[in-house]
């Protein structure tokens, strides 16, 4: 948002360093501050779904299904994931107008909460490093299939230009964002619309539907049951960017419904595309199977495609990002531009060692998994069920031991152990390393289970545990002033 | 303005939004009824489970 949208009959907007700090910063984000309404509600979470994100989630389907059970299960599963992680997260952002690491302080504690933003950190920016790789990859790609020997050198260089226009758009803000993605949107449907046309009109649609998978299991559940697991842990990796996108819209049907039809749905029918691809020609990556198909044109609309959609992805991971960052004290009052080149910082390890980090990203993914699910299951079962949609405001900001949130030294040990178990689980369900699986993972995705079994634990330990020594550390505090004593910003 | 300055005035601009946002009623952020759940709830859970169901 720019500043004149600053809000006028209400609380005035710190400007500090030149940021407006509740947009480039913490604070609560008013109603008549956020930019996203109906259309560039739905044309961020577009913008943000469709990165070549999607085409690794569809090329690793196609080892282990076919087509048809592959788009039932990345479609599908895609929906389950991101309704789980998204209904408390985009409910709770968008009443509130908090950040999501803000969130989640009333479950994991103050200092708890930081915990968690390691792991988002470390989520947001592996995830912007791998699909930048691929837009590095992507202009080799295509120079290679037009007949020029690309340097090797050129990978790290599409990652520096990615991150320079990342750097570029996030610096400028969340309208220029919202502007960005409403020019980038159409452009991305009619592109993949097209690449769908191309791959149906050169294979058909019965070489696709009969395409044997490329390299699956021995045991033909099992195969299946990963699919599903793949489409609801794509569906639960959403979980970094729902907080970001529902702080900023205006109404709770504009912050959770393109979350939904966006995120998963939509989501879920492009990561099919690269699945068919995957099937046919051999190859999830638009930048090797396009040229093939229509020739150096068709590699050009493919490139664009990439580097459109990658870069939207990454602005959008890393403006969150970069609120995220300000939960740490010595950055609290930084410029803006300040903490989003902080973000860019790790990103330059995929300049210099791009292929060898993109090697790593299948482990990257795994573990993404394991911590998405019990995160959003401790974080659903504390917003409806123990907090009732009613959050505290003035305890998120207050690092005060007084304050609601603070638990024990500002830690919810409870909320801690739980994602522990709930990364157990996931592995003594499925270890998604050695595809080793128990019998339960032929009915439930390990996913699933990982939700689940931490967000009973949570609630029952709540119950029965914390929330009577919260009780009893706040009567020996004395009532809570009505005013910040710490306050954490 | 000075540092300290620059601090008070955060902390106020923030006890503000935090007073405004806390005492805001739920229908000024949009409505969200049980049939919007109820929506949701069917094609994000309810459909798509008994889809992976059939297809198995």
């Amino acid at each position: 948002m720019n500043e004149s949208a600053a809000p006028a009959n209400s609380a005035e907007s710190t400007i500090y360093e030149g940021d407006l700090l509740s947009v480039y910063g913490r604070e609560p984000l008013l109603p008549n501050e956020r930019e996203y309404k109906f259309w560039s509600a739905h044309g961020t979470c577009f913008a943000y779904a469709i990165a070549t994100w999607c085409f690794l989630t569809g090329g690793i389907t196609a080892s282990y299904v076919g087509a048809f059970e592959g788009m039932v299960c990345l479609i599908a599963g895609n929906l389950i994931g991101v309704f789980l992680v998204s209904a408390s997260l985009s409910a709770g952002c968008q009443r509130y107008g908090v950040e999501q690491i803000d969130f989640c302080k009333p479950a994991f504690g103050q200092n708890g909460a930081r915990v968690v933003l390691v792991f988002y950190l470390l989520n947001m920016i592996g995830w912007s490093g791998l699909i930048l790789v691929m837009f590095g990859n992507g202009i080799v790609n295509i120079l290679d299939a037009m007949g020029y020997t690309a340097p090797d050198w050129l990978v790290g260089a599409g990652v520096a230009l990615g991150i320079w226009l990342t750097y570029i758009i996030t610096t400028r803000g969340v309208h220029l964002l919202s502007l960005f993605n409403s020019i980038i949107t159409p452009a991305l449907i009619v592109i993949i619309l097209f690449m769908f046309y191309m791959l149906i009109s050169s294979h058909g649609w019965d070489e696709i539907m009969n395409a044997p998978p490329l390299d699956p299991l021995d045991t033909p559940w099992l195969n299946y049951a990963i699919a599903i697991e793949l489409g609801v842990a794509s569906g639960m990796s959403w979980w970094g960017g729902i907080g970001f996108l529902a702080r900023n819209t205006r109404t709770r049907r504009n912050a959770i419904y393109p979350e939904v039809i966006q995120l998963g749905l939509v989501f879920g029918f492009v990561c099919s595309i690269a699945l068919f691809s995957g099937l046919v020609v051999g190859s999830d990556d638009p930048t090797k199977w396009m040229v093939p198909l229509g020739g150096a044109f068709m590699g050009v609309m493919a490139l664009a495609f990439v580097a459109l959609a990658n870069i939207t992805s990454t602005s959008v991971s890393l403006f969150a990002s970069g609120l995220a960052l300000r939960h740490l004290p010595s950055l609290h009052r930084r410029s803006w531009k300040f903490i989003i080149l902080l973000t860019c910082i790790p990103l330059v390890f995929f300049v210099v060692w791009p292929n060898e980090l993109y090697d790593m990203g299948d482990a990257f993914l795994a573990y993404n998994g394991t911590m998405h699910a019990p995160v959003g299951g401790i974080l659903l079962v504390d917003y409806f069920f123990l907090k009732k949609q009613r959050l505290h405001l003035r305890s998120i900001f207050e690092a005060a031991p007084n304050g609601l949130y603070y638990y024990s030294k500002g830690f919810n040990i409870l909320a801690l152990a739980c994602v522990i178990i709930g990364q157990l689980t996931y592995f003594w369900v499925y270890n998604p390393f050695t595809d080793e699986a128990r019998e339960v993972f032929r009915f439930v995705p390990a996913s699933i289970a990982a939700f689940v079994v931490p967000a009973i634990l949570y609630w029952a330990g709540m119950k029965l545990w914390v929330e009577r020594s919260q009780k009893a550390r706040l009567a020996g505090l004395g009532a809570q002033p009505d005013r910040l004593v710490q306050p954490n910003v | 303005m000075l540092e300290q300055e620059k601090v008070s005035n955060l902390v106020n601009d923030l006890e503000q939004r935090i007073d405004e946002m806390q005492n805001m009623d739920d229908e000024e952020l949009g409505t969200f009824g049980r049939l919007d759940w109820t929506i949701l709830i069917l094609i994000s859970i309810v459909i798509p489970a008994f889809v992976l169901v059939v297809a198995r």
